[in-house]
This record gives structure tokens, C-alpha cells and sequence, in this order.
């Protein structure tokens, strides 16, 4: 298992930087390998991706990968990384609202940017299920897989540009209906309780779904 | 299998689209009339850079039974039938989720075209419609109804884009000339409201007149 995990997250983690979502200094890049305590964590430039253990992992960013593996069992992949619009969101006090329907459905609501080193407005901040935070000037991006990182990598970016050019008009913005937002916000919470179940089991949780 | 070269030329446009960063993810889908009993759609939920011809689905126009394709269908099949079967005329359908006209949509409102040489492409107004959830009826009734008359193109509030044309590659413009009037629409509403932080707006400025200059020349090839 722990050799596909680690092919599996440097596919993804090529696509990443071929989208122009991985590569500022300061980014990591990680996987849990399903069925033990420990993840694949990729730092920085072409190193092989190093295993950490969940509980005892050394200095940063592989303790804050390790806190949120251990708050969230849905998660098998995460992200933290600096984009324009990640550093855009943060100088922007009020949350982004939930705009688009697979941002429900995939990403659910992202919370007022949070501080570099707030452990616990982070572990509130993802508690909800949510699938992105902004953490300091990066975005931290939740997923069963290290596929799903790069959609709701992609996802977040276009949520984010969305958002800020539309303020940039100074017009009223239009967020989704609430009840569109409970509704695809419980098939997202099903997805998660379907990914930790397969996790847990040893198995890498299925694909994609749709709406 | 049936149409491999059409469904070859939906994998194309749907690459050409996505890097483009029209597709955002897997959002967004591509319908062609294969004939005139048949139309081609891309899969649900699919990476495009990991899609085949054989994974394009073909569907029965007059009601969406799925003939052919190693995966379902777009949530949004019904949407394209609607649109193929209204515009006899036009042959294909593309639906992108392109980030400024997206963030176009969150302002609920049509668009007036201004610039001639995208008025050429688009007409005199984009029309908008209202939010229905992806993949509903719903959605497919209304934009249905937004392509009654001579629109070449909408926007879908909260959601995303419509181009129509007579083949893929005439679509794939019309998507293209509406992201360059919604960023000359965004761009003349900047220049009277400076943002705040300054960086923010210069980051936004740059961002839109890219596409409004580098898709231009585009669109002039």
C-alpha cells in the first residue's frame, strides 16, 4: 500500500505544480497511508516524499499535517500551499460565501482566514467539514485523495478569483440558496463518513462523484 | 465504436477548454449532435486529462437514453439535448465554469455587449438565468428558454456559461469572446472603485486585462 501512496501522491503532486497550484516556498503536499498511523509528506522541491507518524512528527509543517489527519479521519490527502488569491483572501476579513454549487458539494463553507499559528482556530475551522481554510497567507486544502486535493485545489481557486473580481465591481454578489447549500453540504458530510470508513479500513476511498 | 471521430474532437475541445482554465476541475461539459438522432456529452465527474473517446457517452436526442460510453453521462445531458434540439441550426453546446465570466454570474444580471467586434460574435446582450441547482430540470428548462431566440450565448446565475455553434470550434469562441466583455465589463467598473488592498486590485487589474488583451488576439485568428 505505502508504495502506491507514494505514487499516487507524486502523480498528483506533478499536476499540482503543472497547474501552477504547488511550488511556492513554504508548501507540503501529504497522504496518509490508509489503514496505518503514518503519511506520505512531500516539502518543498524534488526531495522522495518522507513517512510521519500521526502523533510524534517533528517541527513544521509535518506537525500541523499530523494535527489535522489525527481531527479529521475523512481526510487521505492534504495541501497547504500560497497562491495569489489564497494571499488575496487572507487581507479580507469577511468569509467567502459559498457561491457555486460544487463548492458546496465539494469544499463546503470556508470560514474568515485564520493565523499562521492559531492551532485552535484551525481545528474549529475544519471541524465543520470543511475542505479549505486560510491559514496565514496559504490555503489549506482537505481531501479523501490526493485527486480530489487537485479539483478542490482548482476549486478553491476559482471560488476565490470568482469572488474577488466580483467585489471588485462594487455590486451586490448573489450567494447560493440556503437550503441548496444544507442540502449538497449533507451529501459532502456522506462523502466524508463513506472516505473515513474506507481509510480506516485500509483501502483508498473511492473517486469522484458528481452533485 | 459509433462517431469515434467526432467523440475524438470532444476530447480535444474539452483539453483545449481545460487548459484553459475553463473547466475548473471536472465543472463544465461539451455536447455535439453526432447526427440527427444522436448527440455526444462528455462523462460525469471526469478528469479530462484522463478521458478517452470511448468514455464521451452518446444519447438518443429525443430523450437522453445513453446508447453508448463506458461511464454515465453529464448531469447536464437534458440541459444540451434542450439546447441541440432548440437551435436545429447549431451543433454543438459548451458549458465552461471560466472564472471571470463565473464571477460575472454572481451579479444575476445580463450583460450588455459593447465592443463591436465582440458584438459579431455574441449579439447585442448575453442574457443571465436565474439559479436553479446543476443538473435539475429545472436549469435545463430555463436555459432552454434563454436559446428560444437568436442568443449565441448565456450565463447561468451562481453557476456558470453556455456557448452554442454551428461546430465545437465556433462554440469554443463564443465562450472565449464572452470572458473578454465580462472582463472589459469588470475592468470599467474598476476604474471608477479603487480596491482595497491596493496589491489586491493591481493583482485583479492584471488578471482581467490578460484576458481581456491575450484573448482578443484570440479571437482575431
Amino acid at each position: 500500500m505505502s508504495e502506491r501512496t507514494e505514487a499516487l501522491l507524486m502523480h498528483d503532486l506533478e499536476r499540482l505544480r503543472a497547474k501552477g497550484l504547488y511550488g511556492a516556498s513554504g508548501d507540503s503536499f501529504s497522504m496518509r497511508v490508509p489503514g496505518t498511523d503514518e503519511f506520505l509528506l512531500v516539502t518543498g522541491g524534488n526531495e522522495p516524499p518522507g513517512r510521519v507518524h500521526v502523533e510524534t512528527p517533528p517541527g513544521q509543517p509535518a506537525s500541523l499535517h499530523a494535527r489535522l489527519y489525527r481531527d479529521r479521519p475523512d481526510a487521505g490527502a492534504l495541501l497547504l500551499g500560497r497562491t495569489d488569491w489564497s494571499s488575496a483572501l487572507a487581507t479580507i476579513p469577511t468569509p467567502i460565501p459559498v457561491l457555486f454549487d460544487e463548492q458546496a458539494r465539494h469544499i463546503g463553507a470556508i470560514g474568515a482566514p485564520i493565523g499562521a499559528n492559531d492551532a485552535d482556530g484551525l481545528r474549529a475551522a475544519v471541524s465543520s467539514g470543511a475542505n479549505i481554510a486560510i491559514v496565514g497567507e496559504q490555503r489549506l486544502c482537505l481531501g479523501a485523495t490526493p485527486d480530489r486535493i487537485v479539483f478542490n485545489a482548482e476549486l478553491f481557486e476559482k471560488c476565490a478569483t470568482a469572488w474577488i473580481i466580483a467585489r471588485s465591481s462594487g455590486q451586490r454578489i448573489h450567494s447560493l440558496p440556503r437550503r441548496v447549500v444544507t442540502e449538497l453540504g449533507e451529501r459532502l458530510a456522506k462523502d466524508q463518513a463513506r472516505a473515513a470508513t474506507s481509510l480506516a479500513a485500509g483501502r483508498i476511498p473511492e473517486g469522484m462523484n458528481a452533485y | 465504436m459509433m462517431f469515434r471521430k467526432a467523440r475524438e474532437e470532444v476530447v480535444e475541445t474539452c483539453l483545449l477548454l481545460a487548459d484553459q482554465g475553463y473547466l475548473a476541475g471536472t465543472g463544465g461539459n461539451i455536447a455535439l449532435r453526432a447526427d440527427a438522432r444522436h448527440f455526444l456529452v462528455t462523462p460525469s465527474a471526469t478528469d479530462y486529462y484522463a478521458m478517452d473517446a470511448e468514455d464521451i457517452c452518446v444519447l438518443r436526442l429525443e430523450d437522453n437514453t445513453q446508447v453508448e460510453g463506458s461511464r454515465p453521462a453529464s448531469v447536464e445531458s437534458a440541459m444540451h439535448a434542450r439546447v441541440l434540439r432548440a437551435r436545429p441550426g447549431h451543433h454543438a453546446s459548451i458549458h465552461t465554469h471560466q472564472p471571470v465570466a463565473s464571477a460575472y454570474t454572481l451579479l444575476a444580471q445580463p450583460l450588455d455587449i459593447r465592443d463591436g467586434s465582440l458584438r459579431s460574435v455574441l449579439g447585442d446582450r448575453v442574457p443571465c438565468v436565474d439559479y436553479a441547482p446543476s443538473g435539475t430540470d429545472r436549469l435545463a428548462r430555463r436555459v432552454e428558454e434563454a436559446f428560444s431566440g437568436h442568443v449565441q450565448a448565456c450565463l447561468m446565475r451562481n453557476h456558470g456559461v453556455v456557448g452554442i455553434g454551428a461546430d465545437a470550434r465556433e462554440a469554443a469562441r463564443r465562450v472565449n469572446a464572452l470572458e473578454i466583455a465580462c472582463a472589459d465589463y469588470f475592468l470599467s467598473r474598476m476604474a471608477g472603485l479603487p480596491m482595497r488592498p491596493e496589491w489586491v486590485g493591481n493583482r485583479v487589474q492584471r488578471a482581467l486585462q490578460a484576458v481581456a488583451s491575450g484573448r482578443k488576439e484570440e479571437l482575431a485568428t
